[in-house]
């Protein structure tokens, strides 16, 4: 079981417990003595194993600690990787070339040792994730400077090299933060390979948004991968994958110049303005059946996007300003319309 | 963590600082590619921005772009580093479109004070004789002709001497053609197809960079840079003899090696950059 896991149980447990208070007070059901007893028992042995093992948010104080111990901890990580960088920058020039080597590569194979020692001590990985994402900024400072110092041509592999890395610390640790910086990092990879088998140069890749069209599509697909260990990492991938799929149509919906396909940017940026619709209502659709919050969320909000830049195309140059935001406003009222007549629907079926 | 997962990353991190450094090693070992002793006219020093942030010292290639985008980059060198032409000329996209063809990556031959240079010079007097035979209508006319022709002075006075002559898609080919290994650098470059809207659908090419544009100076040779003040760029209204006789302090070997990656190998001051 994972700390997610025992903290959804938690909740289900308060949440039980609050519902048969409710339930009492209506004189709808009433647990007997010993019934009542022999639950109350089972779910407080539950509650101190899953405090013990796991430091789950057993109150609503907690969880809100916790929210702004996951902050602290990573604009800690943020404000110490930022601290190595310019450190090691202003002294550097002082050091032999020898000894600025030996510097780069022990630091990061000092804080990931670092890392797994205070993994094994803490059971919340706040200091872990720190430690973590302060390990992956020295690696990426070793192979950055390394370039630097003996003038090597630039390589897109060193962003496959980096995102792994990030990876391997995500899922010996189950740690978020890292696995955001490696699919980062594995994006910046596959979209500046898929721009290679173009035959341009990897440095342009951000020059053709649909590098990051099928880099995105591949990360949304690596949840179909088994994630026994991580299932709460299948939403993450599902989500970033997208989100960098609906950016890069966006921006191929209002400028079709940049483009790879041979068409007039006009007709381009009709068909990503249509493609931009049929995705985000497709990925609506598809996160209501499966059950997948995140993607309702993406989805809805980047439809409303592209619908409120399409009624700017339409209507900003001629129609009255405040014309222009009442509409707005009433098709935001529409679709709240729409989006809980889809709800009650889905109750219905439910029942 | 799993101990599976810690070993690999500490593998991971031993592994490639090896690759590279193997990589580095076999950059530099045998003869050099090429040796070029530059000056500072090619090697601008950047020590001085944000010395407090950045103790390390660099310097930025400084080759003549005149020449970039010039006949010789024709439409048959781009098809050569794979840019299809004929496809480029056919589409009939807005300027947008050519203003985004993707670059590529090629190999570009840098002359040091060769036959690039001397045209060069000999073009830029026989302006500046142009220009003084002239007779300026009034004195304002006469000033801006004053200041033309010490502008094209200056330039010859302190601009790089390093042209890009030719470029082709591998380094191998061309090192046939530029055989002298002092006198030509081969360099790892991106280049852009441009579309001239004045010559009906004539395509041309143009060196956008050096893929490798800064040369790293290392701790043993930063000597005889430490303390040089910043580099005094000439303006075209300065008449002193500081001016009309400015000389490079300081000389640069650098050595490329059999990746076409560059390193430093010695850093000399000339007289002016002793008397500094």
């Amino acid at each position: 079981m994972q700390k997610d896991d025992a903290q959804k149980r938690v909740d289900r447990i308060y949440a039980f417990r609050n519902e048969l208070t409710q339930l009492e007070e209506a004189g709808v059901l009433t647990l007997g003595g010993d019934e009542a007893r022999q639950v109350q028992n089972y779910h407080d042995n539950l509650l101190g194993e899953y405090a013990e093992h796991f430091d789950v948010d057993v109150t609503g104080v907690d969880r809100q600690l916790s929210w702004g111990m996951r902050i602290v901890s990573f604009l800690g990580a943020l404000a110490i990787s930022a601290a190595i960088f310019f450190f090691f920058y202003r002294f550097w020039g002082d050091l032999s070339t020898s000894l600025q080597v030996v510097i780069l590569i022990l630091a990061p194979l000092l804080l990931l040792l670092a890392t797994g020692f205070v993994a094994t001590r803490e059971k919340t990985l706040y200091f872990t994730s720190l430690l973590a994402s302060v390990a992956f900024a020295a690696f990426v400072l070793d192979l950055s400077v390394l370039g630097t110092i003996f003038n090597v041509t630039p390589s897109q592999n060193v962003f496959l090299v980096w995102g792994c890395f990030a990876l391997l610390l995500a899922y010996g640790f189950s740690l978020r933060l890292p696995l955001v910086a490696g699919m980062t990092c594995l994006m910046g990879y596959l979209a500046a390979t898929v721009g290679t088998w173009s035959g341009c140069y990897w440095i342009s890749f951000g020059e053709r948004p649909e590098n990051f069209i099928v880099a995105g599509l591949i990360l949304a697909l690596v949840p179909l991968l088994p994630h026994r260990h991580h299932p709460q990492f299948a939403g993450n991938y599902r989500v970033f994958g997208f989100l960098a799929i609906f950016i890069s149509i966006l921006i191929l919906a209002n400028y079709g110049e940049i483009s790879y396909l041979a068409w007039s940017s006009t007709h381009i940026e009709y068909l990503y303005q249509v493609l931009g619709f049929v995705v985000s209502a497709g990925i609506i659709a598809l996160g209501i059946r499966r059950h997948w919050p995140g993607m309702v969320n993406l989805g809805a909000t980047f439809f409303v996007l592209f619908l409120y830049t399409k009624l700017y195309d339409w209507w900003w140059d001629w129609m009255p300003k405040y014309l222009f935001f009442l509409l707005l406003g009433l098709i935001a009222i529409g679709l709240l319309l729409g989006m809980r007549r889809l709800r009650a629907t889905g109750r219905e079926v439910t029942a | 963590m799993k101990n599976s997962y810690l070993l690999i990353a500490l593998v991971l991190i031993v592994l490639v600082n090896g690759i590279i450094l193997l990589g580095v090693a076999g950059n530099r070992s045998g003869a050099a590619e090429a040796t070029l002793t530059l000056t500072e006219r090619e090697l601008d020093y950047l020590a001085t921005y944000q010395k407090e942030e950045n103790s390390g010292v660099s310097l930025r290639f400084d080759w003549n772009e005149y020449s970039s985008g010039q006949s010789w980059l024709d439409a048959q060198k781009l098809t050569d580093l794979g840019f299809d032409i004929e496809a480029i000329k056919q589409n009939n996209q807005d300027r947008n479109y050519y203003r985004q063809l993707l670059p590529k990556r090629g190999y570009v031959v840098l002359e040091y004070a060769g036959e690039a240079w001397r045209n060069y010079q000999v073009e830029k007097e026989t302006e500046i004789a142009e220009l003084v035979g002239k007779t300026p209508a009034d004195e304002k006319k006469a000033e801006r002709l004053a200041s033309q022709v010490a502008r094209i002075r200056e330039d010859l006075l302190s601009r790089s001497r390093l042209f890009a002559v030719d470029v082709g898609p591998g380094p191998e080919a061309l090192r046939q053609r530029y055989p002298d290994r002092s006198r030509f650098a081969i360099v790892a470059a991106e280049v852009r197809a441009s579309y001239s809207y004045t010559d009906e659908r004539k395509v041309h090419g143009r060196i956008v960079q050096l893929l490798v544009d800064r040369l790293h100076v290392p701790l043993s040779l930063q000597k005889p840079l430490v303390g040089l003040p910043p580099r005094k760029y000439l303006s075209s209204y300065d008449a002193s003899p500081e001016a009309r006789n400015w000389q490079p302090r300081y000389t640069v070997t650098v050595n490329w090696g059999s990746r076409f990656e560059p390193w430093i190998e010695a850093v000399v001051l000339t007289p002016a950059g002793e008397k500094e």
